[in-house]
């Protein structure tokens, strides 16, 4: 991983790292992840995969290390990245007292888009995501599952090259959970990097690369089979995921 | 540059409009604290409950007890027929005054002797009781001098000293209370509810997802404080007239010059509190961080108690609140109808507060999480 960077990768990080006061939260991340791809970040809870997305989207900044996403400096110029990533935070970020259309305003006219454009846009977004008979209901009203697509939808109106989603499917049902991924499964395909941290197995499985993380060091990287080869000595990537999460919290 | 601000605004306005309470109270608090500071804030103490022991019970005696009422200062509420009996009403509360005119005043008068007249004034509130006292020695005075001229069989007085209460001849306390409320409430008000802005948003989650977008933290600001403004000047214009309508407070001044400076003001008392929202961690600390910024701007500022009677340490602490300035402002212009040319040091101190206070707020405002 320390070869010369493919210069139209979506993501590159070398020798990434964060403290908190004396904790370590994230350490010696080098990673490179090509545009297009959906990868999964893996691991126990405080294991380090939130500080990497807010580190990667400007939110927080490193204590060392390089970072550029979408072939910008995130270190250097934090503003300058926000046009082109889109951000779904683990907590449901968007306005419960706003209605899901007003919401859908609000964030396409704080990316920027304007009239025509913006309308085109929205209705995209609305279509794609199926959100046309919750437009006029308060957010703060919606199940779980409706909730995060209207905070998917405001992070893609903008059309961001690299996506990320920190636990989207955290608290929501299992049929909502399976369209959501589809759903990440045609903003892929459309060309748009997902990165995505989650700790269920079966969404795991669904990504083209997965890193793995544990105590803030990313300790295995590749496909699914090739992370659960390289961490579970054997068994599935399940096995091995539990066993890391044994091992961090002793 | 401020292509991020329409949304901004936009979404505050429409978050402001869900919030019935909110904006109930906001209306709800001119009307409420106009009505309860002009009618129970009475500096002018009149119509005293007053007990007699008129030991006396001549004319002569009863001629001076009707002068103090004739003052409208001294309500007779009792006679009484001892000076115990004077001393127990005002014990007990009955009465707040006393006036004993002795057996022998009548004769005092025809000897040429002092007469002596007792005035006994409930003194535990020394605001109410000083009235008293200045009407009981008036009524001394104005009897003496009478009885001096008709003595002195003069017809025409020697010296008299004209007092003109100029901007509030009728010493009414509305008068002077009104326009200092206007900053108070916008004080109140507006300072607490930005206080809240940021930090309500960090705590429900919403900051962080704002965060990532492209939006400045100007824009941020800006777009947040824009609906207050708007709040501020139709609190001001709520206490304006309903204290024309109820107290008859008069404006004498430009009410242009006055909305320029209000806006002045509105925006440095917004600043203030969103530079408290930028230091503290949750709703709760904001309130109670604009409650311990509120207090000493409603004792200090001269809202109530005349600054000029203040210990230096307080002066100086009144001379760090913009509300200080304002009320001078507010004063100069509603009741004196004095132009920008005599307030300038004023307005100039309270546009170097919004200055001042809007950079630090923002620039206390990071665009990331730590």
């Amino acid at each position: 991983m320390t070869g010369p960077a493919d210069p139209g990768a979506a993501v590159i990080t070398r020798g990434l790292r964060r403290t908190f006061g004396s904790l370590v939260a994230v350490e010696h991340l080098t990673l490179e992840i090509a545009a297009g791809e959906v990868f999964g970040l893996l691991g126990p809870n405080g294991s380090g995969k939130t500080t990497t997305i807010r580190m990667l989207c400007g939110l927080i900044a490193p204590t060392a290390g390089t970072a550029t996403v979408a072939g910008i400096d995130v270190v250097q110029d934090p503003d300058r990245v926000r046009d082109r990533i889109g951000y779904m935070s683990q907590r449901f970020g968007l306005y419960e007292d706003l209605t899901v259309a007003e919401n859908l305003d609000f964030y396409g006219e704080v990316y920027g888009l304007r009239g025509a454009a913006q309308a085109v846009r929205s209705g995209d977004v609305v279509q794609f995501l199926s959100l046309g008979s919750r437009l006029h209901q308060l957010t703060g009203e919606l199940s779980g599952g409706w909730k995060q697509r209207v905070a998917l939808g405001c992070a893609l109106l903008h059309r961001p090259a690299v996506l990320f989603l920190d636990e989207p499917t955290a608290g929501v049902d299992p049929a909502a959970r399976r369209s959501f991924w589809a759903a990440i499964a045609d903003i892929a395909a459309r060309g748009t990097t997902v990165i995505v941290t989650t700790h269920y197995m079966d969404e795991a499985e669904r990504c083209g690369r997965l890193g793995m993380m544990s105590g803030g060091h990313l300790i295995a990287l590749g496909s699914p089979a090739d992370v659960a080869r390289q961490v579970g000595g054997g068994g599935t990537l399940e096995d091995a995921f539990i066993r890391l999460q044994e091992r961090d919290e002793r | 540059m401020m292509r991020h601000l329409r949304p901004m605004v936009r979404k505050e306005f429409i978050q402001m409009r869900r919030d019935r309470l909110t904006l109930a109270i906001m209306v709800a608090i001119p009307v409420v604290q106009l009505l309860l500071f002009g009618y129970a804030i009475q500096t002018d103490v009149r119509h005293i409950p007053t007990v007699v022991f008129d030991d006396a019970g001549t004319p002569e005696s009863r001629d001076l007890v009707a002068a103090f009422e004739n003052t409208g200062n001294f309500t007779i509420v009792a006679r009484v027929p001892s000076r115990a009996a004077v001393d127990d009403a005002i014990a007990r509360g009955t009465a707040q005054a006393g006036i004993i005119v002795p057996h022998d005043y009548p004769q005092a008068l025809v000897d040429g002797r002092t007469a002596l007249v007792q005035v006994i004034v409930d003194a535990e509130d020394p605001l109410s009781s000083q009235s008293a006292l200045a009407a009981a020695s008036g009524v001394g005075e104005v009897r003496n001098l009478g009885l001096l001229s008709a003595a002195a069989g003069r017809r025409i007085l020697p010296l008299e000293v004209r007092v003109r209460p100029r901007y509030n001849p009728g010493l009414r306390s509305a008068v002077f209370i009104v326009p200092g409320l206007v900053g108070v409430i916008l004080t109140l008000t507006l300072v607490l509810v930005t206080a809240m802005a940021i930090v309500r948003e960090r705590e429900r989650g919403t900051l962080e997802q704002l965060i990532v977008t492209p939006i400045s933290r100007t824009e941020l600001m800006i777009g947040k404080i824009t609906p207050y403004v708007a709040v501020g000047l139709v609190q001001m214009t709520t206490v304006l007239f309903l204290g024309r309508l109820v107290f008859d407070v008069p404006l004498t001044g430009s009410l242009l010059l006055l909305y320029a400076v209000t806006l002045i003001f509105i925006v440095a008392s917004l600043a203030f509190g969103l530079l408290i929202s930028t230091l503290v961690k949750t709703q709760a600390q904001a309130i109670q961080a604009s409650f311990f910024f509120v207090l000493p701007n409603i004792l200090l500022s001269g809202f109530m108690f005349p600054r000029a009677a203040m210990p230096l340490a307080a002066r100086l602490i009144g001379l760090a609140l913009p509300l200080t300035y304002f009320l001078k402002i507010l004063r100069g212009i509603l009741l004196k109808g004095v132009g920008a040319a005599a307030l300038w040091p004023e307005i100039t101190a309270l546009a170097a507060f919004g200055v001042l206070l809007m950079t630090l707020a923002v620039r206390r405002f990071h665009k990331t999480l730590d």
